[in-house]
């Protein structure tokens, strides 16, 4: 094979990965173009401003209530766990471990299933539900993301405080506060997950068209909006719904280019 | 490469076990010292693989003891055991007594004991989510701000302490205007003297250093060297050491192991000058290890 016909066959690969790459970012794109053009339409200080059905104020509020109602919850539990798992190595953190990853297999809909059997049906609490169930979609990626991010904090420091004479709970407080960064970042990206899930919010916390009155009720949430006017036949509804996807759209990216800029400013002294 | 080395090792161990070899457990040598520290029996094992295999040891009282020896011969297993550092690996475990001032330190609070013996790493581990200061007086901190008599530490007194372990680890004149640093923005020399400033903070009696300068430049070495001969005034010190030139600088007693026994302890000018056993003069001359 002599060079001119490597050097051909080099240009093709080259070009054959670069259609797969356009490929892959043309539904991306034309995803978020979509939502940008139908969104801009009825965007506007009423959308944002006014209960349903002339706009969804009570949505934004509520997906912000449903997300810290979660972090409440999956935060602690998953936080702890994940400390157990790397900290206390042994059969039992290791089963908790694969446990963990089983559950992050969990459809969100059955979640939504089982807050509802498990929360609504016993209190009728709606709104609480709703994070209960945002809560097991996010618990696994808290466990994880805790316990892999314990597991990169190098030995040598935890030998070090141990050998200051530190008792183990400080030796662990060492460790997850050198490993707070990546921990945050798990959260908020699994965050900027659940805060899209529309499913486990349907037979939970689903739609409201009041104020927020508590986690006893109904809360309103971006996602659900999206899902419920754009079931309408009217086109103001319809094109209010697509706002609120925008909005959604817009608080998910901010939250991951917010991560971004919280992980780059770690390595810098 | 790797198999010159095996070759050379299998050559002493033939020799080791030849009956004219030197297999030796007993070791005179340190019965007329005043102990610091006294390791007896010492056996360690990491699962099923023996590294120590059970020999006397007697620290003296503000000294320096180096152990040097080949990699893979237990220098920093006994080290390790010698504050109950080597418990906390996995697979781990041992056999026998290590004795600070005639208590069985196993038989006493693992925290309490590791607080009196101190000890500075490999490689310099500062606490990188705090600035220089809150790193050397983390020790006080991580016990709870504690006095032994309960009475809590205030944060002047504190700050006073940081500065004077600092300062004693020569660190102070380099760091005073970066305190608020993070630890880990010094130099590599000046994060082990960081390390060595933390450790003195919580005032132990003896320190053990695990091979402080092997990951460290020739100036920051000498540093530590000079430091470590300021140390020896108040302290007692053991230092694991790859580095025979280092041994014979700096410290007063050497001890000499090889897989896994204490072939030879001595004081260092004998054990550099007219080692007893053919095997120490064979490793100090550079024949093998």
């Amino acid at each position: 094979m002599n060079l001119r016909t490597r050097r051909a066959k080099d240009k093709v690969m080259k070009s054959l990965t670069l259609v797969a790459f356009l490929v892959a970012i043309v539904p991306l794109f034309y995803v978020i173009g979509t939502v940008i053009s139908k969104g801009l339409v009825a965007l506007n200080w009423q959308a944002l401003g006014e209960l349903p059905p002339l706009g969804f104020r009570n949505a934004i509020i509520g997906t912000f209530i449903i997300l810290a109602v979660t972090w409440l919850i999956a935060l602690p539990v998953g936080i702890m766990s994940g400390v157990y798992i790397a900290e206390y190595r042994g059969i039992f953190a290791r089963a908790m471990s694969f446990l963990a990853d089983v559950m992050s297999g969990v459809p969100s809909i059955i979640a939504g299933i089982v807050s509802y059997v498990v929360v609504v049906a016993t209190t009728r609490a709606f709104g609480l539900a709703g994070s209960v169930a945002l809560s097991i979609l996010m618990l696994p990626v808290v466990i994880r993301s805790t316990e892999e991010a314990l597991k990169s904090v190098p030995n040598s420091l935890r030998e070090a405080s141990t050998a200051l004479g530190a008792p183990k709970w400080r030796t662990t407080a060492i460790a997850l506060n050198t490993a707070k960064g990546s921990i945050a970042t798990g959260v908020l990206l699994s965050s900027a997950r659940v805060m899209g899930e529309t499913a486990p919010l349907i037979m939970t916390a689903g739609y409201s068209q009041w104020e927020f009155m508590g986690m006893d009720c109904r809360v309103n949430s971006l996602a659900y909006v999206v899902y419920e006017f754009l079931r309408y036949p009217d086109k103001e509804r319809i094109a209010l719904g697509w706002s609120a996807a925008l909005i959604l759209i817009i608080i998910i990216l901010a939250i991951n280019i917010g991560v971004r800029i919280l992980t780059r400013r770690k390595y810098e002294y | 490469m790797s198999i010159k080395v095996y070759t050379q090792e299998e050559n002493v161990n033939a020799e080791l076990h030849s009956p004219e070899g030197v297999m030796v457990t007993e070791v005179s040598a340190g019965d007329d010292i005043e102990a610091k520290m006294h390791v007896k029996n010492l056996k360690a094992w990491f699962r099923q693989k023996q590294v120590l295999n059970g020999f006397d040891f007697k620290v003296a009282t503000n000294k320096i003891t180096a152990i040097i020896g080949p990699s893979g011969c237990g220098k920093s297993t006994l080290i390790r055991c010698m504050n109950r550092m080597h418990e906390l690996t996995p697979g781990a475990r041992m056999e026998g007594g290590v004795f600070l001032d005639g208590i069985d330190i196993y038989k006493e609070d693992s925290v309490e004991m590791r607080s009196r013996i101190g000890m500075v790493f490999q490689t310099p581990n500062p606490f990188p989510t705090m600035s220089v200061v809150d790193n050397a007086i983390s020790g006080i901190k991580l016990r709870g701000r504690g006095k032994s008599d309960g009475k809590k530490i205030g944060k002047d007194e504190l700050m006073g302490i940081g500065e004077e372990v600092l300062n004693m680890a020569g660190l102070w004149d380099e760091v005073k205007d970066d305190i608020n640093k993070s630890g880990a923005a010094l130099s590599g020399g000046q994060q082990q003297r960081l390390c060595i400033a933390r450790a003195l903070a919580v005032e132990p009696e003896v320190l053990l250093m695990d091979e402080p300068c092997s990951a460290l430049d020739p100036a920051s070495t000498l540093k530590i060297e000079e430091l470590m001969q300021e140390l020896k005034k108040d302290y007692t010190i053991v230092v694991v050491t790859h580095n025979m030139q280092q041994a014979a600088r700096v410290s007063d007693y050497t001890a000499f192991l090889y897989m896994g026994e204490l072939i030879e302890y001595q004081k260092t000018s004998v054990i550099f000058e007219n080692p007893e056993k053919e095997l120490t003069e064979r490793y100090i001359t550079g024949r093998f290890g």
